[in-house]
């Protein structure tokens, strides 16, 4: 059986120019999407009282109510929430706090091709937990990813999610977040977008009164690389915080949009919202577009956004090159840099393998 | 001198279209130490960029010789794996890399292979120790948020790692209080050997004090208008520049 994907992702919440083209993301062409089961192991055993079963196992006890539509687009979602594959249901329950992250390897290759994954994480009053999900895949498969993960953080919970995306270069990744940031919550999401033919995400979160959604996203864009990352802030509660930082480098021929979402609703007095993109663009051929919003029905709140694009400082990149950095060692370090404050929220296991990745990418050494 | 460790021919360089240096000639064999001294805008500072070979520079006439090879179109980090330092005057801050990271990526750069972890830690912690610094600045992001003095200090300790064969110090000296010039003064001194040599640009003779200079040259308007011994030293103290312009 076949599933189609082609409606219009990423719509902004409030259109802007249509000749801009910059209002949605529209796929070249629809991308036809076999159901199929997803057979490799990715459900870690625990030894701790976080607890972890399949998606869609009758134990689940999470209702997480999305009220309002979410995702990259309605088809994307419901294709997941129809048909998924894969995805685990977690639990931290109330009070117990886990440091030792849990790591879900999602892994793509010729026979498991197809990837729909459902994924809800909840964590109850006082939890604390951080989930790594990791999506990879074999060189020269073509496969197709498309997830949806949603997040529960009840009152004086704390949820650290980190994304980490590294499929090959022929790999389509469509990923949906849905966030509930409870009362005196705090959801911190960290993105690693490496790779893809096309890479969308779409990440929306509901901060109530004193709770805080803190995001870190980086990315690399090569060869012809399309990144369309979205993120929307919105803010319930009275005294909300919400903190974006995007940084990331394009190089060859790919391509880049940031869409952030500073949504201030009646009732989010005293709330602060800050959002910050930075595209180091390494090639002349690289397009890059970041498109900031900021809407608000109240007076009193503090909104800030900053997205700028340059080249490598030639400074900074003579000061290297200086001290007998080549040209390609110089920029890699300084790519790394940019990325450090994404890079350093990393699980320290994750980050060396990240910063591998980022290196040879950058070099064209990658395999994968 | 027959073989000199730098040799600098009829150098002229511009900077968007405006000449800097006109036929700048200068030589600096094995173990000696020069000193260059001259005005504000003289072109020290754009000599100690293009020995590097900072990109911005245009060198439109002369050469630059270094270990007998034509380094003038040569780019910097090729410079650098040749011997050749710089010490910045105005280094660059990069936050996101640390002090650390960075020595030993640019120490593994130069001698093809990364020094195993420990034996660099040493090697690091020794040299911070020479310059006074709290081994804390290892772990500091490169150059940022250091003071003026602690910048300079973290060249001169890139320099003592790196141990290059001729280091260029512009204005290493400038910024620092007393005790600061004193502490870079012994890591230089300390660096010194009769198997590398310095050119310090200076406007003081504060270094000069613990650094005993083999040779003076004053720059002038682009070109080197005299040279000689450490005589000429009380001679810009009394006199200033005043005479070559």
């Amino acid at each position: 059986m076949l599933k189609t994907i082609s409606a219009p992702m990423n719509r902004l919440p409030r259109l802007g120019y249509r000749w801009l083209k910059l209002n949605e993301y529209n796929i070249s062409e629809p991308l036809q999407v076999p159901l199929k089961p997803y057979t490799h192991a990715y459900l870690p055993q625990l030894d701790h009282e976080v607890k972890i079963n399949r998606a869609g196992s009758s134990v689940s006890r999470l209702k997480l109510l999305s009220e309002i539509p979410y995702g990259a687009s309605s088809e994307l979602v419901g294709l997941v929430e129809d048909h998924f594959n894969a995805g685990i249901e977690l639990l931290a329950p109330a009070g117990v706090a886990v440091s030792e992250p849990v790591v879900i390897p999602y892994h793509l290759d010729g026979e498991n091709d197809v990837l729909l994954d459902l994924n809800v994480v909840a964590a109850e009053r006082g939890a604390s937990v951080t989930v790594v999900m990791e999506y990879s895949s074999d060189e020269g498969s073509s496969t197709i990813h498309n997830g949806v993960t949603k997040i529960l953080a009840e009152e004086g919970a704390e949820v650290h999610l980190v994304k980490i995306q590294r499929l090959n270069d022929q790999g389509a990744h469509f990923d949906s977040l849905y966030v509930e940031a409870s009362p005196y919550s705090t959801v911190r999401f960290s993105q690693v977008e490496l790779g893809g033919k096309f890479s969308i995400t779409n990440y929306l979160s509901r901060v109530a009164d004193n709770a805080a959604t803190l995001t870190k996203s980086m990315y690399l864009g090569d060869g012809e690389r399309v990144l369309d990352l979205s993120y929307h802030m919105i803010h319930t509660g009275f005294r909300s915080t919400s903190d974006l930082l995007v940084k990331g480098a394009l190089k060859d021929k790919s391509r880049k949009v940031f869409r952030g979402t500073l949504d201030f609703k009646r009732g989010a007095r005293l709330s602060e919202g800050n959002e910050e993109e930075y595209a180091l663009l390494l090639d002349p051929d690289v397009s890059s577009s970041a498109i900031p919003l900021l809407l608000s029905e109240e007076d009193d709140i503090m909104g800030g956004h900053a997205a700028s694009a340059g080249k490598v400082d030639a400074n900074q990149l003579f000061y290297l090159m200086s001290r007998g950095l080549s040209q390609e060692e110089a920029t890699v370090s300084l790519v790394k840099a940019a990325c450090w404050p994404v890079l350093a929220e990393l699980p320290r296991q994750v980050r060396s393998q990240i910063e591998g990745e980022l290196e040879a990418r950058l070099t064209d050494q990658c395999t994968t | 001198m027959a073989n000199p460790l730098l040799r600098i021919e009829n150098l002229q360089v511009e900077i968007d279209g405006k000449r800097i240096l006109n036929g700048l000639d200068l030589e600096v064999g094995l173990g000696e130490v020069h000193v260059l001294m001259g005005p504000n805008g003289a072109g020290k500072s754009t000599l100690a960029n293009v020995l590097m070979g900072h990109p911005s520079y245009e060198v439109v006439g002369g050469r630059i010789e270094f270990r007998g090879e034509d380094v003038t179109e040569m780019a910097p980090h090729e410079r650098a794996r040749l011997g050749l330092f710089l010490s910045f005057q105005y280094p660059q801050e990069i936050p996101g890399i640390t002090l650390a990271d960075f020595l030993r990526t640019a120490k593994g750069s130069g001698e093809g292979e990364q020094p195993g972890l420990l034996e660099f830690h040493k090697l690091l912690q020794e040299k911070m120790s020479v310059l006074e610094m709290d081994a804390k600045y290892a772990e500091r992001y490169l150059n940022h948020g250091f003071s003026g003095g602690e910048k300079k200090k973290s060249e001169i300790l890139q320099m003592l790692i790196l141990n290059p064969i001729l280091a260029v110090l512009d204005e290493t000296d400038s910024g620092l209080d007393i005790d600061a010039v004193q502490v870079v003064a012994k890591g230089v001194k300390g660096f010194h050997n009769p198997e590398n040599s310095l050119l310090i640009i200076t406007h003081h003779q504060s270094l000069l004090e613990h650094i005993a200079a083999d040779c003076v040259h004053f720059l002038v308007e682009g070109r080197i208008v005299e040279s000689g011994g450490k005589e000429l030293l009380a001679h810009v103290e009394e006199s200033g520049f005043a005479a070559y312009r």
